[in-house]
C-alpha cells in the first residue's frame, strides 16, 4: 500500500541556502528534503531535569565571583507557545551572546575589542506554568565579521528552545529594535520577507523595565512543528 | 494571542559551545545499559571538506523499543546526546542500538537514531536518521524503502563487534548527499 507521504513531492530548499551569507554555499543540502511520516520517537522529547542539574543562570549579569558584568543592564522576558497558542510550559531554553564590547568568551572569536572577566554570556531558564521565560544580561554589542568587507553582526542573543516534542526544535536568534545593522545582515536578510525578518526583533517594553536598574524587552517565540504530545507510555 | 508565523531558525554560528554548554560527548543512554555501540562519522560539505563546527543532537528508544521517560541530566545518562564535530569534522556516539518503533499509523520501523544537525552555515538544523546495518527489519522498513538508493546514505555500516561508520554529507549529488527529512 502507497502511504500519502511516499507519494508526496520532495520540497524545495529555499530557507537553506543564502548566496550573502557564504558560509551557507557549501553546507546547504541541494536535494531538497523528503517528507518523512511522524514516528513515535518523532512526537516525543527528551525532559531536562532542572532541579538537579540543569539549574538555572537567569541572570548573567552574576555569574562572576570578581564582580558584576559590564555594560547596559537589560531584562528578556517572553512566552513561549506552539502555533496553536497554546503555551509550552517547563520548556529548557538556553541562552548565549557576546559582551557589550561585542567579544564572545570563546577561543575562536579573533575580534579586537575587550573581554570582559566577569561576563560569560550563557544562560539557561525554563519556561514556567504559563510558559514564560525571564533572565537577565547585559546588551551584547555588534561585531565585525568576515562575510564580506565592513561586515556587522547587528546586537543578537542566540537561542535554543526544546519543545514538546523532537520536531519542536528551535535555535534562533533575537534581536534589538531600530537596530540599524539590521537592514546590512546577511543571516538577518536570509530570512524570506520582512513579516518573518520582524518575528526576531523583539520589542521595547516599559513595563519590563526595573527603574533604577535595567531596560526590559519582550521576546515572544512560537514553535512550529507538531502541537499535540501523545500519551507516551511510561 | 498566537503568532500565526512561527519564530523561523537563524543560524547557531561559530560560537556555540559557549552557550550550549552542556556536551555529553555524544554518550546516549546510561553508560550502563549493555551493549554498547560506538559510531562514528565526519560531516562534511559540498567540497567534500570536513566541517569543524557542527554538532549532531542525537534522541533514541532504549534497547527495547521504548521512549525513555528518564529525565536528561548532564553526563548523558538519558536517552538524549548531543555530539560535537573535532577540528577534522569527526564526532562519536556511544549508545546501544535502540529497538523498534512504530510510525504513528502503526506501522513497525528498524531501528534508527533520531538525529538533528546544526553548524555554522545552515540557517536552519536538518532533520536525518541512523540505521544499522543488518538490523532487525531494515529490509522492510518503511521509510527506507521510500528512498529507492537514497537510502544508503541512512544506514550505518558495520565496521567491527561494536562499532560503526556513518557519515553525514551536507551537500552533494543526488548519490550522496545525505537524506534530510522535512518533518
Amino acid at each position: 500500500m502507497t502511504k500519502p507521504w511516499e507519494t508526496s513531492p520532495a520540497t524545495i530548499d529555499f530557507d537553506r541556502a543564502a548566496p550573502g551569507y557564504t558560509s551557507t554555499v557549501l553546507r546547504a543540502p541541494r536535494q531538497g528534503l523528503l517528507r518523512a511520516p511522524e514516528g513515535t520517537l518523532e512526537l516525543a522529547a527528551p525532559r531536562f531535569d532542572k532541579s538537579v542539574l540543569f539549574s538555572s543562570h537567569d541572570d548573567l549579569t552574576k555569574q562572576s565571583a570578581g564582580g558584576e558584568a559590564q555594560g547596559e543592564r537589560i531584562i528578556v522576558e517572553g512566552c513561549l507557545r506552539d502555533r496553536e497558542g497554546e503555551p509550552i510550559r517547563n520548556a529548557f531554553i538556553e541562552i548565549w551572546q557576546c559582551n557589550a564590547a561585542g567579544r564572545y568568551d570563546h577561543d575562536r572569536d579573533q575580534h579586537d575589542a575587550p573581554l570582559d572577566p566577569n561576563f560569560t554570556g550563557n544562560g539557561r531558564v525554563f519556561t514556567d506554568e504559563n510558559g514564560n521565560y525571564r533572565f537577565t544580561t547585559i546588551k551584547p554589542g555588534a561585531y565585525p565579521w568576515k562575510n564580506h568587507a565592513n561586515a556587522w553582526r547587528p546586537a543578537h542573543i542566540h537561542f535554543s528552545v526544546h519543545g514538546n516534542n523532537v520536531l519542536q526544535r528551535l535555535v534562533t536568534q533575537m534581536y534589538f529594535p531600530n537596530d540599524p545593522l539590521l537592514g546590512y545582515d546577511t543571516i538577518f536578510g536570509a530570512l524570506p520577507s520582512d513579516k518573518v525578518r520582524e518575528r526576531l526583533v523583539s520589542s521595547f517594553e516599559l513595563s519590563i523595565t526595573q527603574p533604577e536598574w535595567a531596560l526590559g524587552y519582550r521576546f515572544d517565540i512560537t514553535l512550529d512543528g507538531p502541537e499535540a504530545t501523545p500519551a507516551q507510555p511510561d | 494571542m498566537a503568532h500565526t508565523i512561527p519564530t523561523p531558525s537563524q543560524t547557531v554560528g561559530p560560537f556555540f559551545k559557549h552557550g550550549l554548554k552542556w556536551d555529553s560527548a555524544g554518550t546516549v543512554l546510561n553508560k550502563s545499559a549493555d551493549g554498547r555501540i560506538k559510531v562514528t562519522g565526519i560531516v562534511t560539505d559540498g567540497a567534500n571538506q570536513p566541517i569543524p563546527d557542527a554538532f549532531l543532537e542525537v534522541w533514541q528508544a532504549d534497547a527495547s523499543g521504548k521512549i525513555s521517560r528518564e529525565m536528561v541530566k548532564e553526563d548523558g545518562s538519558a536517552a538524549f546526546a548531543r555530539a560535537s564535530t573535532d577540528d577534522t569534522g569527526r564526532f562519536v556516539i556511544d549508545t546501544v542500538i535502540p529497538g523498534r518503533t512504530t510510525l504513528a499509523d502503526g506501522s513497525e520501523q528498524a531501528p534508527y537514531l533520531h538525529i538533528t544537525i546544526f553548524a555554522r552555515g545552515l540557517l536552519r538544523h536538518l532533520f536525518t536518521r541512523c540505521y544499522f546495518e543488518g538490523s532487525d527489519g531494515i529490509e522492510s522498513d518503511p521509510v527506507l524503502k521510500s528512498l529507492g538508493a537514497r537510502k544508503n546514505t541512512l544506514v550505518a555500516r558495520k565496521t567491527g563487534a561494536n562499532t560503526y561508520e556513518w557519515n553525514v554529507v551536507m551537500q552533494g549529488d543526488e548519490k550522496s548527499e545525505t537524506v534530510f527529512f522535512d518533518i
